[in-house]
């Protein structure tokens, strides 16, 4: 099937026997992969907003479900979308900016330890997180019984937690990119008078951008999502994240909120989609140097 | 930490002595007041743990921001000390909680639970014998009363109020042995009998006093001349010296143990049966009395206390049989998803690769556009959207297979389907990273290999069976054990589309037919309706870091990733 044999115009025939068959292949498969997708768009704009009533060309088309997630008197979730979204936000931040400097540091300086450190800041990471949720918990007690701002239930020891959560192993990445970048450009800084800090703000980071930006979604869309430790440190209906707030939200009725969960989900996936498919190339470099999905 | 940084002596030396060397000083002499600050509240709330880090942190900050010496520190601080806080920590009071009793009942320290075992209260008492009572007064004008009648020794005390702390004052002269109702003492240690009359006239100073007779029983006045025995009050007695604990209101003295106190000589009927019991825990009774029965198995609201138990956790994970059971089970379950979750979304992608391998095939970033769907949207949300389309009376799945006249099947509600439905949707939340990575890894396949192998007379099948798909594993199977440890603790999409269920009944231990390990101790450790056994669940999650350190040792085997930093 190589392409010097193929015609410039050829028979349906011989087209189909030629490539037709992996067509079908990837029309079914992009089936698959479209089947829920196309019932979350047409749910969310379907003006009877049942399961049971749901079809994929709606009869009559509505935004009451997307104006119904922020109406406080139907639901929470505009407050659970907010929640996750700034303690995401702050928690990618951050860590990201940690990272960064960290991976500085491996990347552009000889220390004692630095091979011993590398190795066990990775070796950590192997145990994901999440299955730390009973010392989380105990420890956010103890936290608590002293400063109130960072103990059990509250945003802040959450953002923490996430923070802390993948330093290790974001720096790991980050130290491979920088490793790219020529000492030389250091130096020349240096020589102008530049010190570590201003090296680091001015040249490092900026040119450091794509794959900043890369770790900066994968920390935010797997902080955005996390289930655990955020089901058990948090506690009352307006502390919840989306994750959380969902699953409670659903635990009874899951016919009838059919509409507004759809809404939900086109909200919540059309941003990050978007930014995936364009940034398609520095994404799947980063995911596939590293793990998987959180 | 020797540095070895290009850095010029003299422009060092400037920046420690300049503007900015006394600015930073000052941040950290802040932060050290409030670590010294909390440090003490933390000691004072004996969490030492939480003080130890809290110090170390201290000790790095400290040295790497005054330091002239640290240099590589002052950029690996902030995150040196998170991680220790939030991913050392974890797992190390992981792995001590797994070797201790820490659970519903025994989640406070010890001295906490004997403070909370000395005000638990008398439940059940027999409350309503009136006794006969006899009112002295002394020179003070200070109320005792002295009553008798009934089983009740007779006793004679000092009076309180109401609201008065309850403690028994008797009168030291008064002997119970001598006592005769028929001509009761007219004067005891200067309290004098009172006649009829003049009790009359401290009517109004008697209402509302009680006389405590021993700390579990009171005489409440009734009328002038009775009292109503009141059995109630505190009804443990700690003995620090012994370290045991008396029950006044059975009058056994119980001994303490592991967890919590051990009585001995209680009737059968008395004792409970409850899944806190652990493998370990034996309750001999003879002839109907029990010996060593724990408090919690007389009443579960009893407090106990934490501590270190040794490997009963693991003791009871491997032979308790109501725990052993669903453990084998979901076990294995959890291994055969893991194994199929990568099989299937390996199989798809890497079909769907091959597919598109032809850079002349039409529209093929299209397909690549719509295989990435999948893996961008959040997967809690397309979790959630698949227990819809899945679900049994009104999800599209069944409506679909209703409409073109197939039976129906009820997907997340029996223990077979449910784990196809899990498989399905996991194939379609995996497959399109197994796609990405099959696509980076064919390009790299050099192609003269293949026209090798071709020329050697080899088919498409067996060129791909004997030297695409080896070159493929080799280089893609780092991701794949990856890929296995993920899904091997894909918690949100069993806790999402199944919850684990439907559930399997007949065990101490909450566990459904989907459960994987992790959402298994999920539920162990939120206690679902039984309490939260935290020892127990994290017995399971230190086996659970074996398995992954277990795969990732042989990941790093396979890539040698770690030679590759080496070389850097």
């Amino acid at each position: 099937m190589t392409s010097e044999l193929r015609p410039t115009r050829r028979p349906l025939k011989v087209w189909f026997r030629r490539s037709g068959g992996r067509h079908l292949v990837a029309i079914l498969a992009a089936v698959f992969a479209l089947y829920p997708i196309v019932w979350i768009v047409s749910s969310a704009f379907n003006a009877s907003d049942s399961l049971a009533s749901a079809s994929i060309i709606p009869r009559e088309t509505t935004l009451s479900n997307f104006t119904d997630i922020f109406d406080s008197e139907v639901t929470s979730v505009g407050r659970w979308l907010w929640n996750s979204f700034y303690i995401a936000i702050i928690a990618a931040f951050v860590n990201t900016f940690i990272a960064a400097m960290a991976a500085n540091a491996f990347s552009r300086l000889e220390f004692w330890g630095r091979r011993v450190l590398l190795t066990s800041m990775l070796v950590m990471q192997i145990f994901p997180q999440f299955l730390g949720f009973i010392a989380f918990f105990v420890l956010s007690q103890q936290l608590g019984e002293v400063v109130d701002a960072i103990g059990f239930n509250t945003h802040a020891f959450l953002i923490l937690v996430y923070i802390g959560g993948a330093a290790g192993f974001n720096a790991f990445l980050l130290k491979g990119f920088l490793d790219s970048i020529p000492k030389s450009l250091d130096e020349a800084a240096r020589i102008d008078g530049a010190g570590p800090a201003t090296i680091f703000l001015r040249i490092i980071l900026p040119l450091a951008r794509p794959m900043l930006a890369v770790i900066f979604m994968i920390s935010f869309i797997a902080t955005f999502s996390e289930y655990i430790l955020a089901s058990f440190l948090l506690n009352g209906d307006d502390q919840l994240t989306l994750p959380i707030g969902l699953q409670v939200f659903l635990a009874e009725g899951y016919n009838a909120k059919w509409g507004v969960l759809s809404a939900i989900a086109l909200m919540g996936a059309a941003p990050i989609v978007t930014v995936f498919i364009a940034a398609q190339k520095h994404i799947i470099g980063g995911l596939t140097s590293g793990g998987t999905k959180g | 930490m020797t540095e070895t940084t290009r850095d010029h002596s003299t422009t060092r030396f400037a920046r420690y002595t300049g503007r900015a060397f006394w600015l930073r000083t000052a941040i950290v002499g802040v932060i050290d007041a409030f670590l010294v600050l909390g440090a003490v509240q933390f000691a004072q709330n004996r969490s030492w743990a939480v003080l130890a880090m809290l110090l170390l942190a201290g000790l790095l900050i400290n040295w790497a921001y005054l330091s002239p010496r640290a240099q590589a520190s002052r950029w690996l601080t902030p995150g040196l000390v998170l991680m220790m806080f939030f991913v050392v920590y974890p797992v190390l009071y992981t792995t001590y909680v797994s070797f201790t009793n820490f659970q519903t009942g025994n989640l406070l320290s010890r001295e906490q639970a004997i403070e909370r075992l000395e005000e638990a209260e008398i439940k059940t008492g027999e409350s309503g014998e009136l006794l006969d009572m006899l009112v002295y007064r002394d020179g003070d004008d200070q109320l005792a009363l002295l009553v008798h009648g009934g089983d009740a020794e007779p006793f004679m005390g000092v009076v309180r109020d109401a609201d008065a702390e309850a403690a028994p004052s008797p009168v030291p002269g008064f002997d119970p042995s001598a006592f005769d109702p028929e001509a009761p003492p007219e004067s005891v240690d200067g309290f004098e009998l009172l006649s009829g009359l003049a009790v009359t006239g401290q009517a109004s100073r008697l209402e509302d006093v009680i006389l405590d007779l021993s700390p579990s029983s009171s005489a409440e006045v009734e009328t002038l001349s009775s009292a109503r025995l009141v059995i109630g009050g505190l009804r443990f007695i700690y003995d620090a010296d012994n370290d045991t604990l008396f029950d006044q209101q059975t009058g056994r003295t119980c001994d303490a143990g592991e967890g919590t106190f051990f009585c001995d000589g209680v009737p059968e009927d008395e004792v409970q049966r409850v899944a806190r019991l652990s493998a370990d825990t034996t309750i001999v009774c003879t002839a109907g009395m029990c010996d060593g029965v724990p408090l919690f198995a007389l009443d579960q609201t009893l407090a106990g206390w934490r501590e270190v138990v040794g490997p009963d956790n693991y003791v009871d994970l491997l032979t308790n049989e109501r725990i052993r059971g669903p453990f084998g089970r979901v076990l294995l379950w959890n291994v055969i998803f893991g194994f199929g979750s990568v099989l299937l979304t390996f199989a798809l992608g890497l079909g769907l690769a091959l597919t598109l391998k032809n850079e002349d095939m039409k529209y093929r970033s299209v397909y690549r556009s719509i295989y990435i769907i999948p893996y961008a949207v959040p997967g809690f949300l397309s979790i959630l959207v698949w227990r819809g389309l899945l679900n049994n009376e009104f999800g599209q799945i069944n409506r679909m297979f209703d409409g073109i006249g197939l039976p129906t099947v009820d997907w997340l509600g029996s223990g077979n389907t449910a784990m196809i439905s899990v498989f399905l949707v996991n194939t379609w939340l995996g497959f399109p990273y197994m796609f990405l990575i099959c696509s980076g890894a064919l390009t790299s396949i050099p192609e003269e290999l293949i026209e090798a192998a071709r020329v050697d007379g080899a088919g498409p099948w067996k060129v791909f069976r004997m030297v695409t798909l080896p070159l493929l594993l080799v280089s893609t199977a780092p991701l794949l054990i990856g890929s296995f440890a993920f899904n091997f603790n894909n918690f949100l999409l069993i806790f999402l589309l199944t919850n684990g269920g439907p559930p399997l009944s007949g065990y101490d231990v909450p566990v459904g037919s989907t459960d994987i390990l992790i959402s298994f101790t999920f539920d162990i450790a939120a206690g679902a309706g039984r309490g939260s056994q935290f020892g127990l669940a994290s017995a399971i999650i230190v086996l659970i870091f074996v398995v992954l350190a277990t795969t990732s040792a042989m990941s790093f085997g396979l890539t040698k990733k770690l030679e590759e930093i080496y070389d850097q």
